[in-house]
């Protein structure tokens, strides 16, 4: 029932740009109609399949050192102030460049290959789960201190019985966001080495073929959303498991 | 199990700040007693539980306790891990001390959550999570129990059945405790001695032994007790009237 409002819409969208570039009140070279990505999509049905599956590797690859880092330097930084304080200034920093600035010198250091565009997806996605999950480990109510200082907890059992558990929801959160930000990231190294969906995105672009650069444009869509439905399904097997989502207000 | 050591404040000062919440504090917490603070808000109840906690340290004067005292918590709030089952945040304490874990289910049994065990705090209603939490507490066998208005957000039948369960298991397990609370009845009802301390920086302004009245659902109804809320009201609204 909840897929209905989204679907409707969608379906309204479709059929209002076929209607409207059909009738030629807006030029099909501009804004292609969906029949047109259809074609488009056939037609370069070998070079779209591959160079999906390279955006989405490197995505996947990217995202997954993101997470990695993000995840290990959170963790470092809730357990050294000192190393907190000196580093995560640069962090907020580095956040703060453009990738598309700073792949040209990752080609210099990495070279033309997956690593640059892995590299870049990962610079991109990195900082919402280093940010969600420093947050979500220093957020802990004074009152379940207490109750843990009460029994003499070691700073290692109040980590990984307390603070660990208590982080799932932000970091969750965070992985989330950087789920959406590792395709942007790879699509954007893409540009500058000259490979998967963003190399065609930008093919398109010279040849003046808009349908082709849709179609890229709906595959790359695709890929950030079975990103997200993949996390989405883990979440909801973690909380299976344990409900570390439950929220005790009544 | 209650250590024969008593718990001794002399002239203690625990201040937040510039603020002195306590002020030439004195009190002597006999073992195996029921003692009752009673207080407005903000008059520092809850900071002498933490001192006996050893939550918070002092800011002068000195606090003697029992060399080898155990303590256990009860807070306002269950404070139960929604991860953890029934069953497991009863066990925590064990963990955390590093201990062997006991069974559970002589507890469980006794504190009506037997059929709860596997469930977790979001499915429990107000009044389990208050009993899984007093479980938690008590299953380590602490000498002192304290207990920071543990009953305040439940409704009143919750209330009145809580106030019975933890009268029953302070008669049989004989531990020191320490109890807070806003109101004069479940004071009167629960304690064996009543403590009030003043609006401004924690005096205490009336301490008495309180009658002890049968384990009975009538009790709250009975003259006597009716009586005893009454006069001690008097004393308690005084210290309401304080200028603060």
């Amino acid at each position: 029932m909840r897929f209905w409002p989204p679907l409707a819409a969608f379906l309204i969208l479709v059929a209002g740009i076929e209607l409207i570039v059909g009738q030629g009140w807006v030029s099909g070279t501009l804004l292609p109609a969906p029949s047109q990505i259809g074609a488009a999509m056939s037609e370069f049905r070998a070079e779209l399949w591959r160079a999906s599956l390279e955006t989405l590797g490197a995505s996947v690859l990217g995202y997954l050192l993101a997470a990695l880092c993000g995840f290990s330097l959170a963790v470092l930084f809730s357990l050294a102030s000192l190393l907190k304080r000196a580093v995560l200034p640069f962090a907020i920093f580095f956040q703060t460049v453009p990738v598309i600035a700073i792949a040209p010198l990752l080609i210099i250091y990495l070279g033309f290959g997956l690593q640059t565009v892995v590299a870049c997806a990962a610079i991109v996605a990195v900082f919402p789960v280093l940010a969600n999950t420093l947050i979500g480990l220093e957020s802990i109510d004074p009152g379940d201190l207490d109750l843990f200082h009460i029994y003499g907890a070691t700073k290692m059992q109040i980590f990984l019985k307390l603070r660990l558990p208590r982080a799932y929801v932000a970091v969750y959160s965070g992985l989330k966001v950087a789920a959406g930000l590792s395709v942007i990231g790879t699509v954007a190294g893409e540009f500058v080495t000259g490979s998967g969906l963003g190399a065609l995105i930008d093919s398109g672009r010279t040849q003046q073929r808009t349908d082709l650069v849709f179609a890229a444009l709906l595959l790359l869509s695709l890929i950030g959303l079975g990103l997200i439905g993949l996390l989405k399904l883990f979440n909801f097997t973690v909380n299976r498991l344990r409900p570390l989502n439950a929220s005790l207000k009544d | 199990m209650s250590n024969p050591s008593p718990f001794q404040f002399h002239q203690a000062v625990k201040s937040f700040g510039p603020r002195p919440v306590l002020e030439d504090f004195n009190l002597l917490i006999r073992p195996g007693e029921f003692t009752v603070l009673l207080g407005p808000s903000g008059c520092g109840k809850s900071t002498v539980l933490r001192l006996l906690a050893a939550l918070e340290p002092l800011t002068a004067g000195r606090l003697e306790r029992p060399a080898a005292a155990s303590v256990s918590f009860v807070f306002q709030e269950p404070r139960l891990l929604p991860w953890r089952t029934v069953s497991e945040n009863i066990l925590l304490p064990f963990e955390l001390l590093k201990r062997p874990k006991p069974d559970p289910r002589p507890w469980l049994e006794k504190v009506g959550l037997m059929d709860a065990r596997d469930l977790y705090p979001h499915q429990l209603s107000g009044g389990m999570r208050m009993r899984a939490s007093l479980a938690r507490a008590l299953i380590t066998r602490p000498d002192v129990l304290l207990l920071d208005e543990p009953l305040a957000a439940l409704d009143e039948v919750t209330r009145e059945d809580l106030q019975d369960f933890i009268r029953s298991l302070w008669r049989e397990q004989g531990f020191t405790a320490v109890f807070v609370t806003h109101s004069l009845r479940e004071a009167v009802f629960l304690g064996r001695r009543l403590v009030i301390l003043s609006r401004e920086r924690g005096r205490v302004v009336h301490d008495e032994i309180l009658p002890a009245f049968p384990e009975s659902p009538e009790t709250r109804s009975c003259k006597e007790f009716q009586e005893t809320v009454s006069r001690l009201s008097a004393h308690f609204r005084a210290t309401l009237r304080e200028p603060s």
